[in-house]
């Protein structure tokens, strides 16, 4: 490379650090706290809507929303109950209207998102971990009573569907274990360990392991296979497994 | 709730002297049989059949609307079954032993004319429980499963709640039930040692427990864990499944929401296992634009009373033709109310703000409570909820505790008087 082109390289790259820091001092592209507070949004909106049936269509589609209230400073009450942060970049939509308006009041990062799985992936969930789809599970469908096609409820449990759940962990436990017998030699804390790890993706707890190791200590009458599906199952019927 | 009773007047008339007591101008409604009120000893259910949308005073009050624009009664449809009880005649298919007998209307005043006002305030739903669960709970006995809803829809009372155990368990197929209480035919690769899976189950809420303490939306899991150990801890009983089903003309195991004869095979199999209170629930009664009740008559012969018939035949037998009850129920105590979110109103079926309830028990007299006018509208004096559910929890011998704690729950308000809901009870 010439001495030429080089400096014409740095040259580019001066330019463009210079842009960025431009950038920065103005706010672009930065994230945007907006605050508001509901009463403000329905007077901004009919404002809005007022404003769009008298001038027609607007061609403001700048980053920053038209009378939203932009400020970096530290976030305020709303309602006296919990601190409120809108963080992000408002958009104005068709009508001139600001996407964000009809945001809920919700903070995913604190909302209570842990859900049962739902009948439709547990098939796919035992096979992820145990490579079986058990015949259980067709004849279990009803006791699971699952949302109708196209219709969306949250998963519930019942008495019934937690014994179905336990049946059909077993069923594929015991299909697997017999499958791969060679697989599940090592010290049956590893076992325990690798199973809780690949069945929950998380690191195994003390508790997780024990449990696990003391179940396949019961039942006298039973099979080694059988004591193991039995610890498998367990842990298959637990949260760390059946919720996500 | 707008009407109320006296607390302390429906206790005192829930619990003692009841067989002294007449109706005026009904005549006596005691029934001859005696029982034990809260004894524990002997086996009770309350079985409600709950018709989404609304329940017409036509089926059960009719006499006010003979030969009336609204109601569609006529000197053809009619039936008087004695004490003031006068019924539409598709009912004419349930045993005449029970007609003659164990069959009363009783009223009630909710005073909610929409349809989740009626359904909050009917089964007074209150921190996500209703009086089911109190009902079920109080009603003790070592059934697994103490409170039962055998519709998948499940809008009708609260399903996260649970009262000192007793939680409201969906259930969706006999299949299901039947394998939880040990009656399957067992598979290779079922669980062979049920000891062992209540054992795992225990540990399996245990290691859950950090979860489902955190969050609430997992209380259906925790219910379900408790009662999943609850019945597994049961002794293994056997169903003759394919007979029940025989029974009730079904060829699938799936309890469907819309096929009462499916709920109603579920009931049996749920009372044989020990269950206090079943909730049965049919939609699609919201029948406007029927004046004449013509779609209601339609849909209660068709979908109602061949289920039920076959139901109270086989739970209470018909002795006016020497049929037995099945051995199974002899000696049961069943009371099977059937109920709306309201009656229907004139002039073109609206909605009502009370309820004429049919209410068949061994404990009951044929006869009737209930005041509505030729427009469907339930009396002014009639009584409030909670005197109408501490009656219901009357006749399935719940304690005295827990018909207090109903009492209770319709609070305390406005002296109605006597009680006359507690005097259809068959007290002797």
């Amino acid at each position: 490379m010439k001495l030429r082109e080089i400096f014409f390289m740095i040259g580019i790259l001066i330019s463009c650090m210079e842009a960025r820091e431009k950038d920065a001092q103005s706010g672009v592209n930065k994230p945007i706290k907006i605050e508001h507070s509901s009463e403000d949004l329905t007077e901004k909106r009919r404002s809005q809507d007022l404003e769009n049936s008298e001038a027609g269509p607007v061609e403001n589609h700048k980053s920053e929303a038209k009378g939203s209230k932009v400020s970096e400073e530290s976030p305020n009450l709303l309602d006296g109950k919990r601190e409120k942060e809108s963080v992000g970049i408002s958009y104005i939509g068709f009508g001139n209207r600001e996407l964000g308006l009809d945001r809920l009041d919700w903070d995913p990062m604190e909302a209570d998102r842990l859900r049962i799985k739902p009948f439709e992936v547990l098939g796919s969930e035992i096979e992820r971990v145990t490579g079986v789809v058990p015949d259980a599970l067709d004849r279990s469908e009803s006791t699971f009573s699952p949302a109708v096609a196209r219709w969306y409820k949250d998963a519930e449990r019942s008495s019934l569907s937690t014994i179905a759940s336990f049946n059909i962990a077993y069923e594929a436990s015991l299909k697997m274990i017999e499958a791969n017998l060679g697989e599940f030699a090592s010290p049956i804390e590893d076992t325990c360990r690798s199973f809780i790890e690949n069945a929950c993706s998380s690191i195994a707890s003390n508790e997780q392991i024990t449990t696990c190791v003391s179940m396949t200590g019961q039942g006298a009458t039973l099979s080694r296979e059988q004591k193991m599906a039995y610890a498998f199952s367990t842990i298959l019927t637990t949260t760390c497994f059946m919720a996500y | 709730m707008k009407k109320r009773c006296s607390r302390r007047e429906a206790i005192k008339l829930a619990g003692f002297g009841l067989g002294s007591l007449s109706l005026g101008g009904h005549g006596s409604l005691f029934s001859p049989k005696a029982f034990g009120q809260g004894t524990g000893k002997q086996d009770n259910h309350l079985v409600c059949i709950q018709l989404h949308g609304g329940y017409s005073a036509s089926f059960s009050c009719a006499q006010p609307f003979l030969n009336h624009t609204f109601g569609g009664i006529t000197d053809n449809n009619m039936m008087s079954l004695g004490n003031g009880l006068f019924m539409h005649n598709s009912f004419n298919r349930l045993p005449a032993s029970v007609l003659q007998n164990n069959v009363a209307t009783v009223g009630l005043q909710h005073g909610q004319s929409s349809h989740p006002g009626a359904r909050s305030e009917l089964f007074m739903v209150n921190n996500d429980l209703s009086v089911l669960h109190h009902i079920a709970s109080g009603m003790g006995g070592p059934g697994s499963i103490k409170f039962a809803f055998t519709d998948g829809a499940g809008s009708t009372v609260p399903k996260s709640g649970s009262l000192n155990g007793t939680s409201m368990q969906k259930v969706t197929d006999m299949d299901g039930l039947v394998d939880a209480l040990g009656g399957a035919t067992p598979s290779p690769y079922s669980p062979p040692d049920r000891s062992l899976t209540t054992s795992a189950l225990i540990a399996a809420q245990k290691l859950s427990r950090p979860q489902l303490e955190q969050h609430q939306q997992l209380i259906t899991v925790n219910n379900g864990f408790s009662g999943g150990i609850e019945a597994l801890k049961q002794p293994v009983q056997s169903f003759d499944i394919n007979s029940l089903l025989s029974a009730y003309s079904l060829t699938s195991r799936v309890v469907g929401k819309e096929s009462l004869a499916s709920q109603l095979a579920c009931a049996e199999l749920l009372m044989l296992s020990g269950t206090n209170v079943t909730l049965c629930r049919q939609g699609d009664w919201d029948t406007h634009g029927d004046p004449d009740q013509s779609k209601a008559f339609r849909k209660m012969r068709s979908e109602i009373i061949p289920a039920l018939s076959t139901f109270v035949t086989r739970v209470f037998g018909d002795s006016s033709n020497n049929i037995a009850p099945l051995p199974a129920f002899e000696g049961k105590n069943v009371t099977i109310v059937i109920m709306g979110d309201f009656c229907r109103t004139g002039p073109k079926s609206q909605h009502g703000t009370g309820l004429a309830a049919t209410v068949i028990s061994k404990n009951v007299k044929t006869g009737s409570t209930a005041t509505v006018n030729r427009s469907g509208v339930i009396g002014p004096n009639t009584h409030n909820v909670g005197a109408f559910w501490a009656f219901l929890a009357t006749t399935v011998n719940a304690p005295q505790n827990t018909i207090d704690e109903v009492v209770g729950l319709g609070g305390d308000g406005t002296q109605l008087g006597l009680n006359e809901h507690m005097l259809a009870l068959g007290r002797a």
